[in-house]
């Protein structure tokens, strides 16, 4: 038994004794913004997550599209000169590794289609939204039963969400009494495909994987596009604690959004209007279209 | 499952996809498979020897089989992901050291298998599977040391034969004829492992069939033929296995 001890004392101290040599991830206030460091690099270090049409990976060539590569893309043509421009070096993370790479500093951006929450916000921070993301759900294309987000409080009901994911925190806060399947996945869509083979009877989550399903799938049909259970403001993230970088960001998309380049991605990637509303400029007025439930409270 | 319609054509569509993820899937094998073995043959023989000075060595090595063996290589791999780079400088440089390593040698390979290995989910995925296959290597090393005959060992010593010419000529032969089905066996199962690298962004062969789910929506179809290629690479692999313990060669030693 002492023998023992010795062996796993042996093996845990080294990793202990470099663990405590270096700093933690917290950034002081002396420390140069990212902005800084990519002016004299020249190449931002992004970690990507597929979410389509946000962000698209082309399973057959391993490349990457979609709405915010391409506002990056813009962003970055006007940051650097001809002679030596800024590249985006992308490296695939996942929902569930995204804020550790952050504070790490493995990546000076996460690049998707990422919802502003409350968590979240304690954690990491995002420049302005682009757009506003609805949450609905999916249910078999020919179930009745559900008129209104109410008629999803029936205690049994099986719910399909995915870990961690906003459709997993709304039946935590909203339908406690449901008989939640809660799918440890990145993919949301994962949800539908509970409702499709009949596991679930509903599937709860962002709207915009949701919709695109259905649209391949006659067997069942989304509920609350129009009318959201709930609205996300969806941006790209970054570390918290770094003013300038954020700044910056914030100038960019907002240049591009008056610029028109966010309309034109609108059109590329909402042409139906369906899966976000973006944020309205000064003139314009109230845009129309979808709202959040406002009769749902905890 | 009564009104599923099926559409094949998605599995058409991403044939290029299934193709790169099985090359992608395979490379990593080869590499845990070289890097685990030679490891692992290391640690076992240090395991096995009974040399006194060795002593504290070989706890260390007992140490690290007993730990690798005992997690669960999902555990192991997301925690070498996920807390080493923020706990551990060290481990953090290793993973980026093997990073830039795998990096230029990797260009010429299609630019849709580059992006798959290029990554440091890969490396990651490479060494985490690689020092789990090291100590069952180790293990398996070790018990085919101690079992090589005495007089085998002795009839070396007789001719004069030193103890590192012992070990390379007599003692290691005889121990990899002897574990050679238990160290198959490992490879194959080292195979099925690669498929835990999809859950930390590696593009291996589920991970991309995930991908192509992601923007198909076409699931079903899209599992069943990643069944069904993991399927044409294993059989073939299990019964090569089986006809190599068949061979003369094999059953000579015993």
């Amino acid at each position: 038994m002492r023998k023992l001890m010795v062996i796993v004392v042996a093996v845990l101290l080294p990793l202990g004794v470099v663990s405590c040599s270096k700093q933690s991830g917290t950034i002081t206030a002396a420390k140069p913004s990212v902005l800084d460091k990519i002016k004299k690099e020249r190449v931002i270090r992004a970690g990507v997550i597929p979410y389509p049409p946000f962000v698209t990976k082309d399973p057959n060539t391993n490349q990457y599209s979609g709405y915010f590569i391409e506002l990056l893309d813009e962003i970055v043509k006007f940051m650097g000169e001809k002679d030596s421009p800024i590249k985006i070096e992308y490296e695939e993370t996942t929902w569930a590794g995204m804020i550790t790479g952050l504070k790490n500093e493995r990546f000076d951006i996460v690049v998707s289609g990422i919802f502003r929450t409350i968590p979240r916000g304690m954690e990491v921070t995002w420049p302005r939204p682009c757009m506003y993301v609805g949450m609905s759900a999916l249910v078999r294309a020919d179930d009745a039963r559900f008129k209104t987000p109410e008629d999803l409080r029936k205690p049994g009901l099986k719910v399909a969400v995915a870990a961690g994911e906003v459709g997993h925190d709304y039946q935590q806060r909203f339908l406690p009494e449901a008989n939640p399947i809660v799918l440890q996945t990145a993919d949301t869509a994962a949800t539908a495909l509970e409702v499709s083979s009949g596991s679930a009877d509903v599937a709860i989550a962002e709207s915009v994987a949701l919709v695109q399903y259905a649209k391949k799938h006659p067997e069942v049909k989304v509920l609350f596009v129009d009318k959201p259970l709930f609205t996300f403001a969806t941006s790209v993230m970054i570390r918290r604690g770094d003013q300038e970088w954020l700044d910056f960001l914030n100038i960019g998309i907002e240049f591009m959004q008056l610029a028109g380049a966010t309309e034109r991605l609108d059109r590329k990637y909402n042409p139906e209007g369906e899966h976000w509303i973006s944020p309205a400029l000064p003139w314009e007025g109230n845009r129309t279209g979808m709202s959040t439930q406002k009769n749902v409270s905890p | 499952m009564n009104d599923y319609v099926w559409d094949w054509e998605v599995v058409r569509r991403y044939s290029p996809a299934f193709r790169n993820g099985t090359i992608v899937t395979l490379l990593l094998t080869v590499i845990i498979i070289v890097v685990g073995t030679l490891l692992g043959t290391v640690l076992g023989v240090l395991q096995a020897s009974t040399r006194p000075a060795l002593k504290p060595i070989r706890w260390l090595v007992t140490a690290y089989v007993e730990l690798l063996r005992g997690l669960p290589v999902l555990v192991f791999l997301i925690w070498l992901h996920y807390v080493a780079p923020q706990s551990s400088a060290w481990l953090y440089n290793a993973i980026a050291a093997i990073h830039d390593l795998l990096r230029p040698h990797i260009g010429k390979l299609g630019n849709a298998i580059m992006n798959g290995i290029s990554s440091r989910a890969f490396a990651t995925a490479a060494l985490a599977l690689s020092l789990n296959l090291s100590a069952f290597v180790a293990d398996i090393v070790r018990s085919g040391v101690t079992s090589v005959p005495r007089p085998l060992v002795d009839a070396a010593k007789s001719l004069g034969m030193g103890s590192w010419l012992r070990l390379r000529r007599v003692i290691l032969p005889e121990t990899f004829r002897a574990s050679l089905p238990a160290l198959v066996a490992m490879y194959i199962t080292m195979f099925k492992f690669t498929t835990l690298a999809a859950f930390i962004g590696c593009s291996e062969l589920l991970n991309t069939v995930f991908t192509a789910g992601n923007s198909s929506y076409r699931y079903l179809e899209l599992y069943t033929m990643l069944a069904a290629v993991y399927l044409v690479v294993l059989l073939p692999s299990t019964w090569c296995a089986r006809r190599l313990e068949n061979t003369r060669w094999f059953r000579r030693s015993l």
